[in-house]
């Protein structure tokens, strides 16, 4: 049986700091699957990291998270169609996340910094896809065969600034890219995994690490993967992992390629 | 469930293997050490022992040692290069002497010089730093041209290029301190070199463990108790 639909898995993890001081994993992500009014499917990737010092930024993040899956899902079925989405609809929608956050902060007295958090989040159709990042954390496709960084992280001049969603001046940060190409797989994840899927001298994607996920990957049947899910919970929680990131850790992949 | 994979027998079946050699993050701090005839005695000494602690401290912590960078630059009679920028875990501390006049205009231009020139370095080489750090100790004031240099770090200061914090020991020339550095010169209670160090790489320990979004608290040293005085 030909079976070229997404097989996808996702998994947030509680960084060894975070662990060790009784914190929360301030990172979560959400992944769906759904069609637009025309029947083209869809699939919608979100992630969010919340900020150390905001002590909401794990509400924030999951806030952000469903309100984006919320808001593109309500559109299809109020009969949007994923040609019609461009820069402008995702500034619009990404605005619509940030007020809803402003909401949250003012209905629990508090103030939107509370709730700080990233952004990364994915659209992809059958022939082409667009994405949108505020802060750090990366966006990798494949594309005509070659893995591809469509989305570097964001960092102010040094390592330990970023840029929040919840930031007043959220707009001018905001990156949005449209790829117009067939995107066949595709790796989303937070700065807690940035060291080890990209080389920071060359800009590029590190091979080596997502591969042997994308091979496992490929040969599964199609949607969610939930079996393999405690498997990638227990590797990005293993010493391997952490010795090199002491950070809260989110990794997305998701693929329709066929051997 | 059928599918369900056993972790314990087949570890990682979602696993990657290989890592990119990507180098750790740094966070450089330059000392500007005041090296002239009057830290002659005690205060030279103090000093001396208060690199050591500043070492053997920031070793303890494993990703400091790692990611801080130390420089040293002296002024005494003429400016010196004592310490390239390096990892502290390599870092050897050096004997420092005392001797002549105070060139700390100078120091200060050359300390900015090869800062500018180790974050190219950063940049070339994909690593990612903090905000740079300077510190200049001193027990007098400036016996060259100090106007020029007080222009940089405003510059320096209002670009964020770097913070830069003045410390000034016993009979320092506080006037003179207070503009060349934008932020309040900390006043050195007695000699307490070692106390100042242990502050300075609790700090840095602060700032290079810290992440996206966080910020870091720095402990007052000018609370009863602390090293300084303003």
């Amino acid at each position: 049986m030909k079976d070229n639909c997404w097989r996808y898995i996702g998994a947030s993890v509680i960084g060894t700091s975070h662990l060790a001081k009784g914190g929360k994993c301030q990172d979560t992500h959400a992944v769906f699957l759904t069609k637009d009014s025309t029947d083209e499917e869809i699939l919608l990737i979100v992630a969010a990291d919340g900020a150390g010092s905001a002590e909401k930024s794990d509400e924030g993040a999951e806030l952000a998270c469903d309100k984006f899956i919320s808001i593109v899902d309500t559109y299809f079925k109020c009969g949007g169609t994923f040609i019609q989405i461009n820069s402008d609809l995702l500034d619009t929608w990404i605005n619509n996340i940030h007020e809803s956050m402003l909401e949250k902060a003012l209905a629990s007295k508090r103030i939107i910094r509370d709730f700080a958090c990233t952004f990364l989040a994915l659209i992809v159709g059958e022939k082409s896809a667009i994405a949108a990042q505020i802060g750090d954390g990366a966006i990798v496709i494949r594309s005509d065969g070659a893995y591809k960084v469509v989305l570097w992280p964001q960092s102010g001049e040094y390592v330990n600034i970023t840029f929040f969603i919840t930031d007043d001046l959220f707009i001018n940060y905001l990156n949005t890219i449209p790829i117009d190409s067939i995107v066949d797989e595709v790796a989303i994840f937070t700065d807690g995994i940035q060291m080890l899927a990209l080389h920071n001298k060359t800009k590029t994607v590190f091979e080596p690490f997502l591969r042997p996920m994308f091979d496992t990957l490929r040969k599964e049947p199609s949607g969610k993967r939930a079996n393999l899910i405690m498997s990638l919970e227990e590797y990005l929680g293993s010493p391997l992992i952490n010795e090199r990131t002491d950070d809260d850790k989110t990794l997305i992949l998701a693929t329709r390629y066929r051997d | 469930m059928a599918d369900q994979i056993p972790f314990n027998e087949k570890k990682f079946v979602f696993g990657g293997t290989e890592f990119p050699d990507n180098p750790e993050n740094r966070c450089p701090c330059l000392l500007l050490l005041d090296v002239s005839g009057s830290m002659t005695g005690n205060p030279i000494d103090q000093l001396n022992a208060g690199i050591s602690t500043f070492k053997d401290s920031l070793v303890a912590d494993s990703l400091a040692a790692r990611r801080v960078e130390v420089c040293i630059v002296t002024f005494g009679g003429q400016v010196n290069v004592v310490q390239e920028f390096e990892t502290v875990n390599t870092f050897i501390p050096p004997t420092l002497s005392a001797a002549s006049d105070t060139p700390m205009g100078a120091a200060i231009k050359k300390g900015i010089e090869i800062l500018r020139q180790r974050k190219d370095t950063y940049r070339a080489n994909g690593i990612s730093f903090y905000r740079p750090w300077i510190f200049l100790i001193t027990d007098g004031g400036p016996t060259d041209n100090w106007q020029d240099a007080a222009a940089l770090v405003r510059e320096g200061e209002t670009s964020r290029s770097f913070a830069f914090f003045t410390v000034a020991v016993e009979n320092a020339n506080m006037d003179i301190l207070k503009q060349i550095s934008v932020r309040e010169p900390l006043k050195l209670k007695g000699l307490r070199f070692q106390d100042l160090f242990v502050w300075l790489s609790t700090s840095l320990k602060s700032v290079s463990n810290s992440k996206p979004g966080d910020e870091v608290a720095l402990q007052n040293p000018t609370a009863p108790g602390g090293w300084a005085s303003v």
